[in-house]
């Protein structure tokens, strides 16, 4: 009965014929009340298995998501279907919209909404006037990866759940490790979720590395690889400003590819014609940020370089899985040159404060609290403390938690104080020794002279699938032996009246009337 | 090029009278009283609000290029003038590029809503022509969308006619444009199974500097918009969407609230102790209730003489910094009553 159900909402709501492995599960333990927590490979529909429920439930599902960028996609897409009871809450929208959407909040089936959103008081308030059914933690591997650091909300989201009268819990992620897992379950105090945990291996992908000296040589690698090769290219980098700067290198030197960049500090119009253009296969080639790929649903995606490497494992798996969703053989190479570490080191290095500095800053509070014990704005503080934003969040999460800051008021003790910061700088080298480790993870990987596939998995997941096609460029990978479908160039040069007129249909027009 | 000309532009208007952040605020249309009163007196309206994207990193950036290449010259009050290099480059440079197509004090907001509006209802015409509602719209701000919606309600039972009358009337407008300006235009268009260029990509197609691209678009729809509002029997489409744009906000709320005391005769200092403000907030109400109030009674604030005197002082010193006007004048004369005659004169 509710299996006709299911079934049938998936081919009326979602234009779907079948379930995907692990979707049915998942979502029949949800119908049923329980808890979940699901680690489901990439492109394996996960979205899915909350948006069907959702959309039989009576009252509201909530979806806490990590970026605006991915929840405003999903919205759109999610609408683009027929499905139109959804909406994105964040803090950057302005206070009139703020307020509509509020106020038709119970209309809606599904709410995108990020953690920081649910610490204000007034949509906790609304929500709490609502009936919500499901309570859902997209990439739920940010609890781990960033709620101990700068988005403390995170930690949080176990509190938040209890106030809304517990709904069924689901979390969600593509890849989360053992320990991850566990770090998961116990901050959202759900020790008797059921766990949903698939392999994540992808056996129509290959894994290459591949060691230069410089990054001219990266240039010229990549180059070379797409001269021969016209398909469906991502390259990932860990910098803005060299992201825009290659892509502009790459146009100049391959005339006949389409390529674009895209990263989180572009206007939206721009990320989103980016974005449907590769959809449509108006571009073969884009430079991105990390910024660019979660929402992404492109089926044949064959290359995935990555001029730098990301910061661990976790992220390489998740970039790498964008690859051949259709199934078809596709390769990941991954560009390494002496000393790339240095600019992971220093992105470590800028994300907490450094603990020689841990004195001097709260020498500099101490001075701010005898001044006044009202916390100044923002801007002011991270001038005075000459911290970043993201630096200041993390210790103001930890003075919030051992009590040095109340309501945005500072709160001196002395002895209490010196025992607080000494409990700060313990966890701050905590933090620091668990990022380099995971550093030191892929850095070892990249150095590993075994398979390639076998150590990538080792951490996730007892054993694989044998690769449908090259393992990887340890064991038997040359691309002399690659031949994936090409994309046919079909670029025309004309005039903006023909292109106008195509727009429009105009010579469709004539030719119908012929 | 087109931002480094606007820039020279406006600093050889401004001369040592004003700083750059002044050229700043012109360019993002800040809605205070003495950017919208500098825009007035320098005769710079045309580019009043027509870059509010822009970031203040690159503006700084480009001023600091420019006084490199010797173009401008900063002084210690952060003021910058133009060279003589950089007037001859500013006279060369004049056949080469679209100023003459803005005019920002009459449509800084509306050309973006027109511009989205457009683009928004294009794609929607057209896919929905193809019989695909499963498209991803290019914007989604409300101001835009339901303003599509409406349209589309309005007239999808005689789409075919509407569309091609869209197409008669955009192909007619292109017309006027140089075939680059047009073909920028047509590339930014989304459509059926189609998206339309992105700044970078337009920057990269036509060998642009980025920063450029948003300009040359808003120098194309204030062109368009002029050109609608001439002829609008040739364009009764576009005038029609032309109908719906909001009116540009002439004077803030709180100097209307302000402009409703005074018309009930009370005076500036009654009114700032009504409405609990200080004196000189009420005193730049006035100022720029005088910009726009063509019959403002200006006799009220200062005598024929008084003003006469001022007018001498701005002739004699050839400037509107109101510091040397101040100096220039008997000292009875007071700052409020100097940036009124300015404002009500709107002399250069």
């Amino acid at each position: 009965m509710i299996k006709e159900k299911l079934n049938e909402q998936l081919k009326n709501q979602f234009h779907i014929s079948s379930f995907r492995p692990g979707q049915e599960e998942i979502i029949n333990d949800i119908m049923d009340w329980r808890d979940v927590l699901a680690i489901l490979p990439t492109g394996s529909g996960k979205s899915l298995c909350y948006q069907l429920p959702a959309s039989l439930f009576k009252g509201a599902t909530i979806v806490v998501s990590p970026l605006i960028s991915l929840m405003e996609d999903q919205v759109k897409q999610l609408k683009a279907t027929g499905f139109k009871a959804v909406v994105a809450l964040n803090s950057f929208m302005d206070l009139r919209e703020k307020k509509r959407v509020l106020q038709q909040l119970d209309q809606y089936k599904l709410i995108y909404l990020s953690p920081e959103i649910l610490q204000h008081d007034d949509i906790i308030h609304r929500l709490k006037q609502m009936l919500v059914n499901l309570f859902v933690i997209d990439e739920a591997h940010c609890i781990s990866q960033w709620g101990h650091e700068f988005r403390p909300d995170y930690l949080r989201l176990g509190d938040v759940i209890e106030q809304l009268d517990n709904p069924a819990v689901m979390a969600l992620s593509a890849t989360a490790t053992k320990e991850v897992q566990n770090d998961i379950i116990s901050s959202l105090n759900r020790p008797g979720i059921v766990r949903h945990i698939y392999p994540m291996d992808r056996e129509n992908i290959t894994f290459t590395v591949k060691k230069v000296n410089d990054d001219r040589q990266k240039q010229e690698m990549i180059i070379n690889i797409l001269k021969r090769y016209r398909v469906p290219t991502l390259i990932y980098f860990s910098s803005k400003r060299i992201t825009e700067k290659i892509a502009a290198v790459l146009s100049k030197k391959l005339p006949s590819h389409r390529i674009a960049y895209y990263h989180g500090g572009m206007d939206q119009v721009d990320r989103i014609s980016i974005q449907q253009q590769f959809m449509n296969d108006q571009l073969d080639v884009i430079c991105c940020t990390s910024a660019f790929g979660m929402g992404i649903n492109k089926q044949d995606i064959r290359l995935i370089l990555h001029y730098h490497f990301p910061l661990q494992m976790e992220s390489y798996l998740q970039e790498t899985g964008r690859a051949g969703r259709d199934g078809k053989s596709s390769v990941s190479l991954l560009l390494y040159a002496p000393g790339d570490e240095t600019l992971h080191k220093s992105i470590l290095d800028n994300e907490l404060p450094s603990v020689e500095d841990v004195n001097v800053l709260f020498n500099r509070l101490y001075q701010l609290y005898l001044q006044n014990p009202q916390l100044p704005k923002t801007d002011e503080v991270l001038e005075t403390l000459e911290l970043s934003e993201i630096q200041w969040r993390f210790l103001h999460y930890q003075m919030e938690k051992h009590g040095m800051i109340k309501k945005n008021r500072l709160v001196f003790q002395h002895e209490e104080w010196e025992y607080s910061i000494e409990k700060i700088k313990e966890f701050m080298t905590e933090r620091s020794a668990l990022k380099e480790e995971k550093l030191g993870e892929i850095i070892n990987w990249i150095h590993d002279d075994q398979c390639l596939r076998e150590s990538l998995y080792k951490g996730f997941q007892t054993g694989y699938k044998t690769p449908l096609h090259a393992c990887c460029s340890n064991c038997d990978f040359s691309f002399k032996n690659w031949e994936p479908e090409q994309t046919q160039a079909n670029e025309t040069n004309s005039s903006w009246e023909t292109k106008l007129g195509k727009l429009f249909f105009i010579g469709d027009y004539n030719s119908e009337t012929k | 090029m087109l931002f480094d000309y606007i820039i020279m532009s406006c600093c050889s208007r401004f001369k040592d009278g004003r700083s750059i952040s002044a050229v700043y605020h012109l360019l993002k249309g800040k809605r205070s009283i003495q950017t919208v009163q500098d825009s007035h007196i320098y005769q710079l309206n045309r580019f009043y609000g027509i870059y509010p994207s822009l970031q203040k990193r690159d503006f700084e950036e480009h001023i600091h290029q420019l006084a490199d290449e010797d173009m401008l010259l900063l002084n210690n009050t952060n003021a910058a003038m133009t060279t003589v290099r950089g007037e001859n480059w500013l006279r060369e440079q004049k056949k080469h590029v679209p100023v003459n197509y803005f005019n920002g004090m009459e449509y800084y907001q509306k050309a973006s809503i027109f511009l989205e509006r457009l683009l928004l209802l294009i794609q929607t015409m057209t896919n929905s022509k193809k019989n695909n509602f499963h498209f991803i719209p290019v914007v989604d701000k409300r101001i835009a969308t339901n303003w599509v919606k409406r349209q589309y309600y309005q007239t999808h039972r005689f789409q075919a006619n509407f569309l091609n009358q869209l197409y008669e009337e955009l192909y007619q407008l292109l017309k006027c444009f140089s075939e680059m300006e047009a073909n920028i235009f047509v590339d930014s268009l989304t459509g059926y199974n189609h998206y339309g260029m992105s700044s970078f990509q337009i920057a990269d197609h036509y060998e642009m500097k980025q920063l450029d691209v948003p300009l040359v678009r808003t120098a194309i729809v204030h062109h368009m918009l002029t050109i609608i509002s001439r002829n609008t029997a040739a364009y009764p489409l576009f005038t029609r969407f032309l109908q719906d744009l909001p009116q540009e906000m002439r004077i803030t709320s709180s100097a209307g609230k302000t402009k409703e005391l005074l018309d009930r005769h009370y005076s500036a200092e009654d009114i700032a102790i009504m409405r609990q403000l200080k004196l000189n907030t009420i005193y730049d109400h006035v100022v720029e209730i005088a910009l726009y109030d063509e019959n403002f009674p200006i006799e009220a604030y200062v005598t024929a003489g008084e003003q006469a005197e001022i007018k001498g002082a701005v002739k004699n010193i050839s400037s509107f910094k109101l510091k040397a006007i101040k100096q220039e004048v008997n000292e009875t004369i007071s700052y409020f009553q100097i940036r009124l005659v300015l404002a009500v004169e709107k002399i250069s």
